[in-house]
C-alpha cells in the first residue's frame, strides 16, 4: 500500500517530536532516589570548598538522618520538575507551530506569555527567549541562503549595527528593576503587536536608484521569484537610516530578550526598499548575529535556568519544523490576528504584573 | 540546463551601480557573487546547519542527563523554586552558581553542563564569520571583510566577561 506523500511529509516531524517527548522518558523511569541519594551523598556547593551543608532556609542538611525524608522530598521535587519541563514543551511547541503559521518569531511570543503567567524572573526568562530565537534562526538560515532569500551582503552591516545595540540593551535590561522590566515590557509589546497589525508591506521595491553608501557596500542583488519566475534586481536605499534604525532595533531586542523580525522585516523592506522575502529572509540571518551577543551579555550575568530554557528551545524548534509542514493547511491571516490578539492579551497581563496587580 | 536552476549558473560580474529594470525572466545568467550558489553562501549555511545540529543534540542528551540526576547538581531540585524568581546576579551570589566562563570548570554538574549546548549555539555565528573571511580576502573584497572582522570584534566583546 502506498502511504500518499502528504502523510510522508507530516511524519518525519511527528517523528521528531515523538523521539524529543521520549527523552524525557528516563526521567520517568529511572527511580527518583538515585536523584535524592546523589543529593545526600554530594550536598550542593562545590565538594572542594564548602562547609556549607545547610538549606537556604538554614536548616541542616545531615546524611543520616534526613536521607528518608530527602528521598520523599527529593522524588515529589523531581516529578514537579519534570511536569514544569513537559508543560513547558507543550507550551513551545504550540507557540513554535503558531509563531510559524502567523508570520511572528517564537521569541517575541515567548516572552511576555512567560513573563506574565510564569514565576520564573525575567533576567531567565529574557535570557531564553534570545536563546529561542537563535535557535530558530540557526535551524531556518541554512535554507533560506540556500534559496537566495537572504543576503550575506545586507545582512553583515545591519547585523553590526544591530549587535552593537543588543549589547547596550541587554546589560540595560539586566540593570534595571524587574517591575520597571514588564511595565516597558508591555508597553514595547503593545507596539509590537500594534505594528505587526497596522504596518503594510512591499512585495517589490520600487525601482528607485539606491544611495551612494548602498552602492559602496554593495547592498543589491537579484534574487530568483520561484512563483513567477522572474529574476528581481533590487537595491537598497536610506542605507544610513536603516543602519541607525537597527541599532535602535537591537537595543529593543536585546533589553526585553525578543527576537526582533517585527522590526527588522519594516526596517528592511519599507525603509530601505529591499523586496519582502529578501527582508524576511535577511532579518532572520540577522537574529543569528544579534541575539548571539545579547545571548553572551546574559550567558556571562548567569542567567541560565536548565528548567526553563532546555525544554522551552526544544519545543520551539519542533514545534516550528512541524508548524513548516502545516504552513500551506492553515489560514494564516486568522492566525496572525490571533496571535496579535493573544500579544495584547499578555502585554495587559504584563503591565498589570508590572503594576502589582497580581 | 533549465533556466530555474540557478544553483548550475554560469559565473557572471557583479551587478553595476546602474540600476536595470527591477524584474526580468528567469536567466541562466544570474550572477553567483551573494547568491545561493556563492562559495562564501554555500560555506555560511553549511556549517551553520552542522553547527546547529550538533547544539541541538547535545541540547537533548545534556537535559535527559540533568532530568535523570545522573550527574550531580550544584543546585537540587527543593531549591530551585527558591531561586528562580531572584534576579540573575543574585541567583549567582546565593546559589554559588559560575558566571562568565566558570562554568568551564564545573561542567562535571548536571546543571552546568546543561549550558554547554547554549554556548556551541553562541558560538556558531562567529565560526561562520571566521570560515567567511578568507574568502572575502582572496576575492580582494576588503569592504566585507572589514565588516566580518568588526561583527566579529563585537561577538567577542560580548563574549568576554
Amino acid at each position: 500500500m502506498q502511504i500518499p506523500a502528504a502523510w510522508g511529509r507530516l511524519f518525519r516531524p511527528f517523528f521528531i517530536a515523538v523521539l524529543l517527548l521520549t527523552a524525557f522518558l528516563p526521567a520517568l523511569l529511572l527511580p527518583d532516589s538515585i536523584a535524592a541519594q546523589d543529593e545526600a551523598a554530594n550536598p550542593p556547593g562545590d565538594s572542594a570548598t564548602s562547609t556549607n551543608k545547610t538549606h537556604s532556609d538554614g536548616t541542616c542538611f545531615n546524611n543520616s538522618a534526613d536521607n528518608v525524608s530527602a528521598d520523599a522530598a527529593g522524588g515529589q521535587q523531581s516529578a514537579s520538575i519534570l511536569l514544569w519541563s513537559l508543560g513547558l514543551f507543550a507550551f513551545c511547541f504550540v507557540l513554535g507551530i503558531l509563531g510559524v503559521m502567523a508570520g511572528i518569531g517564537g521569541g517575541v511570543l515567548f516572552v511576555p506569555f512567560v513573563a506574565a503567567f510564569l514565576p520564573f524572573h525575567m533576567d531567565f526568562v529574557r535570557s531564553t527567549g534570545l536563546l529561542i530565537a537563535l535557535a530558530g534562526a540557526l535551524a531556518a538560515s541554512p535554507g533560506l541562503l540556500k534559496r537566495g532569500l537572504g543576503n550575506l551582503r545586507l545582512m553583515f552591516p545591519c547585523a553590526l549595527m544591530g549587535s552593537i545595540g543588543s549589547i547596550i540593551g541587554a546589560n540595560v535590561g539586566l540593570a534595571l528593576p524587574e517591575q520597571l522590566m514588564q511595565i516597558l515590557l508591555g508597553f514595547c509589546i503593545i507596539g509590537v503587536a500594534l505594528l505587526l497589525l497596522l504596518a503594510r508591506k512591499k512585495d517589490l521595491p520600487d525601482a528607485d536608484r539606491g544611495d551612494a553608501l548602498a552602492t559602496w557596500l554593495g547592498l543589491g542583488g537579484t534574487y530568483r521569484e520561484m512563483s513567477s519566475g522572474m529574476d528581481i534586481r533590487w537595491q537598497a536605499r536610506r542605507t544610513l537610516p536603516g543602519l541607525v534604525a537597527f541599532l535602535g532595533v537591537g537595543f529593543v531586542a536585546g533589553m526585553f530578550g525578543l527576537g526582533a523580525g517585527w522590526a527588522n522585516v519594516p526596517v528592511f523592506n519599507l525603509l530601505m526598499g529591499v523586496p519582502l522575502k529578501v527582508a524576511v529572509g535577511s532579518s532572520v540571518l540577522m537574529f543569528s548575529s544579534v541575539n548571539t551577543t545579547a545571548a553572551w551579555v546574559y550567558l556571562n550575568n548567569g542567567a541560565w535556568l536548565p528548567v526553563l530554557a532546555m525544554p522551552s528551545i526544544i519545543g520551539l524548534v519542533a514545534g516550528t519544523s512541524i508548524g513548516v509542514q502545516l504552513l500551506g493547511r492553515s489560514r494564516p491571516q486568522f492566525i496572525r490576528k490571533l496571535v496579535i490578539g493573544l500579544l495584547f492579551l499578555a502585554a495587559a497581563s504584563t503591565l498589570l504584573k508590572g503594576f502589582g496587580a497580581w | 540546463m533549465s533556466n530555474r536552476d540557478f544553483s548550475e549558473a554560469p559565473p557572471s560580474g557583479q551587478s553595476s551601480g546602474n540600476l536595470p529594470p527591477p524584474a526580468s525572466p528567469a536567466s541562466p545568467e544570474l550572477p553567483v557573487e551573494d547568491g545561493p550558489a556563492d562559495p562564501v553562501t554555500r560555506r555560511y549555511s553549511n556549517i551553520m546547519g552542522m553547527g546547529i545540529r550538533v547544539a541541538l543534540v547535545v541540547m537533548i542528551i545534556a537535559y535527559v542527563v540533568y532530568l535523570a540526576g545522573l550527574m550531580p547538581r550544584r543546585i537540587s531540585n527543593q531549591q530551585l523554586p527558591q531561586y528562580w524568581k531572584l534576579p540573575a546576579r543574585q541567583y549567582v551570589e546565593q546559589a554559588d552558581m559560575p558566571h562568565g566562563w566558570q562554568w568551564v570548570g564545573q561542567v562535571r554538574y548536571g546543571d552546568v553542563a546543561t549550558i554547554v549546548p547554549a554556548v556551541i549555539m553562541a558560538v556558531i555565528s562567529m565560526v561562520c564569520g571566521f570560515s567567511i573571511l578568507p574568502l572575502y580576502v582572496r576575492r580582494r573584497d576588503f569592504i566585507m571583510a572589514a565588516i566580518v572582522l568588526a561583527q566579529l570584534a563585537v561577538m567577542f566583546w560580548a563574549a568576554v566577561p
